[in-house]
């Protein structure tokens, strides 16, 4: 598969005026998103996120290094005819409505009356802005905005989509129906480059993931790599005797009872395996096997703190 | 789904930015409110005269037509400031320039809307001077429009400039720009007859040609004089003013595509 | 440099080419505009604004810009209330004058105005030792009055009627008058000015051909035609002929006593 967006060495140094030292936003960022992955791109403020984006998006300029969108160059507008993009707090134009924007967005993509009009009507209802279309977008809530701010970075139907902060300001349900449309566009082939500070939602939606870190990349890579499942496991078991307890704790590490069940701790696999074994054999049951695994957020905190001390 | 084209047209893309920023400068009350006080001052200005009816006419058209110079070129300033700066203070521009639009499509339709507003403004003062004028002295004077209308065309200049200048200053240093070019342009045969006659170095001189050249003439777009002393004006004048405007305009929106393409937003 | 930058470089020279070009051609047409008959920038003579050498004043002229006509119509509006107020009033109106006239040197209204107020008015208020000053000032006005506005007609008739009537300086007068005929747009009885004129310097001949002239361009002026008539009765013979030459002369010379003006010798064609 080709890849869709590939930075290589990508720089940014903002120089702030005359005789001042520059601001590092962004250092020799290497990497590319795939075509049809979910790519999250996650850091704390200031970590160059934005820095990224903006120059994937031609807003601003890198000071060295290259940047390429479908193969192309960030600058080449058949590139961003396949790009989709809802900025992070979208405020558009106090006094459009709703419809009235997403017209004037479409217009761009040289869609005519009636294909405009079908693509507006769609839209609003994926969105869920269908009645409230014909209302200035001064009178819209955070969440609104974020609902039309989606619907005109899907107007070209993009085959990359590039999202900041797409659930902030959205109630459960509104996240949840984001979340739900992502991956809908997964299974439609679609790239998607998320950019989120809701960690667990870039767990929960991305392939991959990219570590910023005061312009600094930290780490990159698949879930599953950077996030692995330990081999060590927990057993809950129950129903035991007294006799079978006693032979439990004997051998293996055991917290409990507690309200009649146990938790027995494994180191691997085949350790599972004879705690279940013996439990079914002493006319035990088991009840779950839980095996730990490091979350997204507790990597993220390990890798900045890391990156801070390195400093 | 619907089946989605690439790219709109360069004109499409201009005229759909314009028709947007004409309904960004309509929505604002400070434009209302400018454009109020000309045309209050417009109808109040022809109360203040009294004296015989040839001076009469002369206080009336005097004042008319500086009123709608004046708050022409106001209106001129606060739409070139309002034009490209706010869009990026309050990134609307992100979702913009993310769609295939090019930079200078987003300058050029700008400065189109924002003249059309110009245009629409001016013609307002301009219907309610000259129907203060019919009310009072009972002629309809064709060459009050043709004032008008070369008065629009520095108008323009002074657009352009506004919207250059906002590319890379803030919003107050750009109004404060606009403002000395206002007095600036308009003293540019002043400078030229006045200094260049009397300063004694040849680079003197040199330096005020150059500055007559770049500085915009707001003076060569003023027919006020030529209204009130009615003297026949020469059709090849209004001729070489229209073209005059036209490409120091032209001049002026190409500085700021530049500028713009060079502004990381 | 990347391929990007070296586009984008290509560009950004390509738009200041076209920018410089642009500019070229705005200066071509910028001068066509100065060329223009009916182009009128202001201030266009230094002599005019910089009479006085004020250079305080010149820079106010500078800040004001474009409303240099709408400041000097406020200040005529102004001059108004002190001609009302009479006495010191008077005298604030010259300095008033001046800027008004600075301000906007085709306001020929102000011009003939402000020359009139100092040559008649000022001069009549002021002590008999500085008269004379008053009157040479208010020609100083009214030529500048013409240097800033050449194809006025009035200024000119100010300035021959300063010399006629104030001055009764009739042989200066005459070719003032001259000035006035000749523009195109100078009412009819200037010419019975310069008629008049002739009469007083006792050249009845060039009178008489002035009142024929006058018939030329208005067959039906009744007054030309009396006039006309009359010297063609008195040159028939040179008797009435001297004694109308002496009425005219004992009329102005009276009219010079009563007004101050020392009376001048009687000519020889009067034996």
């Amino acid at each position: 598969m080709a890849a869709v967006v590939e930075t290589e060495a990508l720089t940014k140094v903002y120089q702030p005026g005359l005789g001042k030292t520059g601001v590092l936003a962004l250092k020799d960022l290497t990497m590319s998103v795939e075509e049809g992955e979910v790519f999250g791109l996650v850091g704390p403020n200031g970590s160059g996120k934005t820095t990224c984006l903006k120059i994937l998006l031609g807003l601003a300029y890198p000071t060295k290094g290259k940047a390429r969108l479908f193969g192309k160059s960030v600058f080449d507008l058949s590139a961003k005819e396949r790009v989709g993009f809802m900025p992070e707090a979208p405020y558009f134009y106090d006094h459009m409505t709703g419809e009235g924007l997403l017209n004037y967005f479409a217009t761009f993509f040289g869609m005519g009356r009636r294909e405009r009009k079908e693509r507006v009507n769609e839209l609003l209802n994926l969105v869920g802005m269908h009645e409230r279309r014909s209302m200035a977008l001064r009178y819209y809530s955070r969440g609104m905005l974020q609902r039309i701010g989606l619907a005109q970075a899907l107007l070209n139907d993009p085959a990359l989509l590039i999202l900041d902060e797409p659930t902030s300001g959205l109630d459960p349900i509104g996240s949840y129906q984001i979340r739900a449309l992502i991956r809908e566009m997964k299974t439609r082939g679609k790239t998607v480059l998320l950019c989120s500070h809701l960690l667990g939602e870039v767990e929960a939606l991305c392939d991959r993931v990219a570590v910023l870190h005061r312009g600094n990349m930290l780490a990159l890579g698949q879930m599953k790599d950077l996030l692995p499942v330990s081999e060590r496991a927990t057993v809950i078991a129950g129903r035991l005797s007294e006799e079978a307890m006693a032979e439990l704790k004997s051998k293996w590490q055991v917290a409990g009872p507690s309200n009649g069940m146990v938790e027995v701790l494994a180191q691997n696999p085949e350790e599972v395996n004879s705690i279940i074994d013996f439990v079914r054999g002493h006319g035990g049951e088991v009840y779950e096997i839980v095996r730990p695994r490091q979350t997204l957020e507790e990597f993220f905190i390990r890798a900045v703190r890391g990156d801070q001390e390195a400093s | 789904m619907a089946k989605v084209k690439r790219r709109a047209h360069f004109l499409r893309a201009t005229l759909a930015i314009a028709r947007n920023a004409i309904g960004e400068a309509l929505h604002r009350i400070i434009f209302q409110v400018i454009l109020l006080f000309g045309v209050l001052l417009v109808v109040g200005g022809s109360f203040f005269t009294y004296m015989a009816p040839a001076e009469e006419h002369k206080m009336l058209t005097d004042l008319g037509l500086s009123i709608i110079a004046a708050f022409g070129m106001m209106l001129a300033i606060f739409m070139g400031v309002m034009a490209l700066q706010p869009e990026i203070e309050r990134r609307t521009i992100y979702a913009l320039l993310a769609k295939p639009v090019r930079r200078w499509e987003f300058v050029v339709g700008k400065y189109v809307g924002a003249l059309a507003v110009l245009l629409v403004s001016v013609t307002v003062m301009g219907a309610v001077f000259m129907t203060m004028l019919y009310v009072r002295e009972g002629n309809f004077y064709a060459e009050m429009a043709e004032a008008i209308g070369t008065t629009f065309l520095g108008l323009g200049v002074m657009l352009a400039l506004a919207m250059m200048i906002s590319t890379f200053c803030s919003t107050l240093i750009t109004v404060i720009a606009g403002v000395v070019l206002w007095i600036m342009g308009y003293m540019q045969s002043y400078l030229g007859d006045v200094f260049a006659q009397h300063a004694e170095s040849g680079l003197l001189r040199a330096f005020i040609g150059v500055l007559g050249v770049v500085l915009p003439n707001f003076d060569k777009f003023d027919l006020r004089m030529q209204v009130v002393d009615q003297v026949r004006i020469d059709p090849s004048m209004v001729h070489s003013m229209f073209w005059y405007g036209l490409e120091y305009t032209a001049v002026v929106l190409v500085l700021a595509i530049i500028f713009f393409n060079e502004k990381q937003v | 440099m990347t391929g990007e930058g070296f586009g984008r470089r290509r560009a950004r020279w390509a738009l200041i080419a076209v920018a410089v070009v642009c500019l070229a051609m705005s200066s071509l047409e910028r001068r066509a505009i100065e060329k223009s008959p009916s182009y009128k920038p202001y201030l266009s003579d230094v002599t005019v604004v910089t009479g006085v050498g004020d250079a305080g004043t010149l820079a106010i002229l500078a800040v004001l810009g474009g409303f240099r006509a709408a400041a000097a119509n406020m200040l005529w509006l102004k001059s108004d209330y002190y001609w009302h107020l009479g006495g010191a009033g008077w005298w604030k109106m010259r300095p008033m004058f001046d800027v008004i006239t600075r301000l906007d040197p085709q306001f020929v209204m102000a011009w003939r105005t402000f020359g009139w107020h100092v040559a008649w008015n000022l001069h009549a208020d002021a002590a008999p030792e500085d008269k004379p000053r008053y009157l040479k000032e208010g020609e100083e006005i009214f030529r500048r009055g013409i240097h800033a506005n050449p194809n006025s007609w009035e200024l000119r008739m100010e300035l021959a009627w300063l010399f006629h009537d104030r001055i009764r300086d009739s042989e200066k007068a005459i070719p003032l008058w001259w000035d006035v005929v000749r523009k195109p747009r100078a009412p009819i009885y200037n010419w019975h000015m310069l008629a008049h004129a002739y009469a007083r310097t006792l050249n009845w001949k060039k009178s008489a051909e002035t009142w024929g002239r006058v018939l030329k361009i208005d067959p039906t002026d009744m007054v030309a035609r009396r006039h006309l008539a009359r010297w063609r009765r008195v040159m028939k013979d040179p008797a009435l002929l001297r004694q109308e030459l002496r009425r005219v002369w004992t009329t102005e010379q009276a009219i010079r006593r009563s007004r101050g003006i020392p009376t001048l010798p009687e000519p020889e064609i009067l034996h």
